[in-house]
């Protein structure tokens, strides 16, 4: 079975350019949330294999939303996004239980190798 | 803004981050070393530790030339020596965002990097490729 | 509440509960109907289980609950047949993986399988319990795992953190360079180095890694595995001390303040009378410290004989011998530096013992003894023994020896031979302890703690084994000597004698100086030349330390004596540790440096590793 994976990013763009790395590796998205709290929400309602979670999102940040999901899952698999220069914050969420991330722009070949080991 | 301390082995001048030397000991006597090879000068009595000294620029292959009687005593988290080296400078202040890392093609070397200042070249000294060729020598 | 602090407890406390049921099961084969064994065993197995429960260990809890259930019921029954202890010896395995797993951080694994087959009913076709190996015991390593990332990589800060993150989930990190709240507060790092406590091989750590395409570089170097037994000891590093001690130690602590405080007043007043009595008083309270602090160090010798028991089962079971092994002096204390060398080297000589000893039925004794401020232990066996026409024979063949000093060789010189390296007296290599592997690195073991190797044997009696140990390696008697000016140390128990010859005394055989003693002719070798010093001035004295190696008495021609010393030997650091011949470095009282010379190591080095006398 394909492995399920939520989508969390504010900007569209980034959520399609996202879905359509995934869909055309035979991955299946079954969600896609704007900001933080709606991660949360969808997470608890869908329970996917994986999290793409942006790091800044404006009012709920994607850290607060990786920290709520773990209160109640500890095994989830959140895998952070972030700009280039915001390193700082990726180490936060790595300490704070994300399992990996990747670098904006994103480049499919880099993305698609991180989820898959994410995911092994 | 990092804080180096230069040195220099022949007519070369390297340096090591303050951050990765416990201290500087002036004139500790050496006590025999048995069963060493050569680049051992010795082992000195820090605060009550037994700590062996190199001869770096003799490790490093620079011509023989006698070494500074003050030596560089590594963080021990680091490598547990203390180093002998040719002439201590005085402390300098560096922004290492300028630091040209090193490809290592010439490991024995031991630079990890190139710092420029005033105009001058400062390597720096790798110390992972030090404890590297003492743990070889000692083989 | 947060149950990590206690940690550390729960798992030293297990594992002696676990060590406890190994003895008493083994102990119940041999006497099936014993029922106060049966009630005992059922104690530890329920304390396991209490203890796992609180913690929230939850797959070691249930199985310690299976177990108890089971005993419960034997105890019931008042006897126990020999499949349900291979079932039991088997549970205890695994209740010992999962206290690795436990102490390394992982998962437990799982017990499902094991619990699957209720332990009464398995007893009709129940699977003989593996014997200890190497391959069935959980085995942890250490690993030094050395990676750099490709140049171009974005964050490398943070790609760091990841690949730290997935060792862990591997292991115990016991040390990271950078360490990680540097990696943390942003410094500039590529490289990682990492050494990891861990149960999977070199080659999977590799395999795990491989998915990461940001590393440029991968180099994972496998120190020298540790047996089962090593690692089992070394996971116990906590120490219980009886509060009776801790209170002393206040005690004294007090006593040295209020003497700080009388040498503080009499050198103010200048009272070189009070100043005196008051060195005289702390001169007292400092050996009085070292005594107890050492009393702290002291563990019972049946931290290392414990698992002999089980052992010795499993080996005779493989080996279809009928073995009986008695312990004997098991309370004796050793400094817990000594008995966590002697493990490896105990079970070699047990393993001896059972291979080669003994034929088909017989006895091995382990005893353990004090001989004034020495430990002696001793592994005997009534087996076939050692005949030292066959060993001279052997050792000629071999080319260690040659015929010439076969024929003058004693009996008890020729049972040395045993320790020489690829010297076997096993005809067929074995299963259990390989072919004769293992005596010379018994002997380098105990030579190395400043101990010293006794073989004893007769045919068709047997052959007895005798360690002679200090009590304490921290803290040992050298002798310093001279030369070219210099000092160093012998520990002395390598030495036999400090004689003063005259020159004329020395003789010439071959290539090589020899001189008489006790109309023995003994090998002159000068330190001078080992440590590659220059040569001496003639004398017509020459300082000898008479010493033992490879089996025999070797004069080691010094420039003089400067002295016994009772000294605190400081280990070196790494890469230093492991250089043959040095033993340590110790502070003498005017802060000058003297290192100690390991006897057998540097004559080694001089041969080239060959130890032909």
């Amino acid at each position: 079975m394909a492995h399920r994976i939520l989508i969390v990013d504010d900007a569209l763009f980034m959520r399609n350019m996202l879905r359509d790395i995934f869909v055309g590796a035979g991955y299946d998205v079954i969600g896609e949330a704007e900001n933080g709290q709606e991660a949360v929400r969808q997470y608890q309602q869908l329970r996917p294999d994986l999290v793409t979670m942006d790091i800044v999102m404006p009012e709920y940040s994607g850290i607060e939303a990786l920290q709520d999901i773990l209160a109640f899952a500890p095994q989830a698999r959140v895998l952070m996004c972030s700009a280039l220069g915001q390193e700082t914050m990726v180490m936060e969420a790595l300490e704070k239980g994300a399992c990996d991330f990747v670098i904006k722009p994103f480049q499919p070949q880099q993305v698609l190798e991180v989820v898959a080991r994410v995911l092994n | 803004m990092t804080q180096l301390l230069p040195f220099t082995l022949g007519a070369e001048r390297y340096a090591l981050k303050l951050t990765s030397i416990q201290e500087v000991v002036d004139g500790a006597q050496l006590h025999y070393l048995p069963v060493t090879p050569a680049t051992f000068l010795g082992a000195i009595n820090v605060h009550g530790q037994v700590v062996p000294v190199v001869d770096l620029p003799l490790l490093l292959g620079f011509d023989p030339a006698p070494v500074c009687q003050r030596f560089l005593v590594l963080s021990p988290q680091i490598l547990s020596l203390a180093l002998a080296v040719h002439q201590l400078e005085s402390v300098i202040n560096v922004d290492l965002q300028h630091l040209a890392l090193m490809q290592s093609d010439e490991p024995q070397n031991c630079i990890a990097g190139v710092v420029h200042w005033h105009e001058k070249m400062i390597n720096l000294l790798d110390l992972e490729q030090v404890g590297h060729i003492i743990e070889t020598q000692l083989k | 509440m947060d149950m990590t602090k206690y940690k550390a407890m729960f798992l030293s406390e297990s594992r002696e509960h676990l060590q406890k049921m190994a003895t008493l099961l083994v102990e119940i084969e041999a006497n099936p109907q014993n029922s106060a064994s049966l009630d005992a065993l059922f104690r530890e197995a329920h304390s396991i289980k209490g203890m796992a429960a609180s913690m929230g260990y939850q797959q070691t809890a249930n199985l310690a609950h299976q177990l108890e259930d089971s005993l419960d019921h034997f105890r019931q029954l008042g006897q126990i047949d020999s499949a349900t202890i291979d079932r039991l010896l088997a549970g205890t395995d695994l209740l010992a993986r999962l206290l690795e797993d436990i102490h390394a951080d992982r998962t437990e694994r799982s017990t499902a399988a094991f619990l699957a087959v209720p332990i009464a009913a398995a007893t009709q076709a129940a699977p003989i319990a593996a014997p200890i190996s190497a391959a069935t015991l959980p085995q942890t390593s250490e690993q030094q795992i050395r990676l750099s990332l490709h140049e171009s990589i974005a964050a490398p800060g943070a790609r760091l953190l990841v690949l730290l993150k997935q060792l862990e989930s591997l292991g115990q990190i016991l040390a990271c360079q950078p360490e990680k709240n540097r990696i943390l507060s942003g410094g500039n790092y590529r490289k990682l180095d990492v050494r990891l406590k861990t149960s999977v091989t070199g080659a999977e750590i590799k395999e795990r890694l491989k998915v990461y395409s940001e590393i440029s570089q991968l180099d994972i170097q496998e120190p020298k595995p540790p047996t089962a037994l090593g690692a089992a000891m070394a996971g116990s590093t906590t120490v219980r001390i009886p509060t009776e001690l801790l209170d002393r130690f206040i005690h004294l602590t007090g006593e040295l303040m209020t003497n700080r405080y009388m040498l503080h007043s009499a050198a103010q007043q200048k009272n070189w009378l009070s100043l005196n009595e008051g060195l005289g008083q702390l001169a007292r309270l400092v050996k009085n410290l070292h005594h107890q602090v050492l009393k702290v160090r002291m563990m019972p010798v049946e931290t290392v004989t414990a698992r002999l028991p089980r052992l010795v089962r499993d080996l005779a079971r493989t080996s279809n011998k009928e073995i009986h092994l008695e312990l004997e002096g098991s309370g004796i204390e050793l400094d817990r530096a000594i008995l966590e060398e002697l493990t490896d080297p105990l079970v070699h000589m047990v393993r001896n013992a059972v291979d080669h000893g003994i034929e088909h039925r017989g006895t091995i004794v382990v005893r353990a003894w004090r001989q004034r401020d020495q430990v002696m232990l001793q592994v005997a066996d009534n087996g076939r023994g050692m005949d030292p026409q066959a060993l001279r024979r052997q050792a000629v063949n071999k080319g260690l020896i040659t015929p010439a000093q076969a024929q003058i060789m004693r009996d008890y010189e020729s049972f040395q031979l045993v320790c020489l390296p690829g010297f076997s007296t096993a005809p067929q290599v074995t299963a259990t302890s390989g072919r004769g592997v293992g005596m010379d690195v018994v002997k380098a073991a105990v030579e190395k703690l400043g101990g010293v190797l006794h073989i004893e044997s007769a045919p068709q009696q047997g052959t007895r084994m005798t360690l002679k140990l200090p009590l304490s390696v921290a803290i040992l008697k050298a002798l310093l000597v001279r030369v070219d000016e210099k000092l160093v140390a012998i520990p002395l128990t390598r030495v036999l004698q400090t004689l003063e010859i005259d020159s004329a005394q020395i003789q010439m055989s071959g290539k090589h100086r020899v001189f008489s003693h006790h109309e023995e002719l003994l090998p002159l070798v000068s330190l001078r030349k080992i440590l590659d010093l220059p040569n001496p001035q003639a004398a017509l004295q020459i300082s000898v330390v008479l010493t033992e190696a490879f089996g025999r008495k070797v004069g080691l021609v010094v420039d003089g004596f400067a002295g016994q010393r009772e000294v605190f030997v400081q280990s070196l650091p790494a890469p230093l540790d492991h250089l043959k011949g040095l033993g340590g470095g110790t502070i003498l009282g005017d802060g000058s440096i003297v290192f100690l010379l390991d006897i057998q190591g540097i004559l080694e080095r001089r041969r080239g590793g060959e130890p032909k006398v």
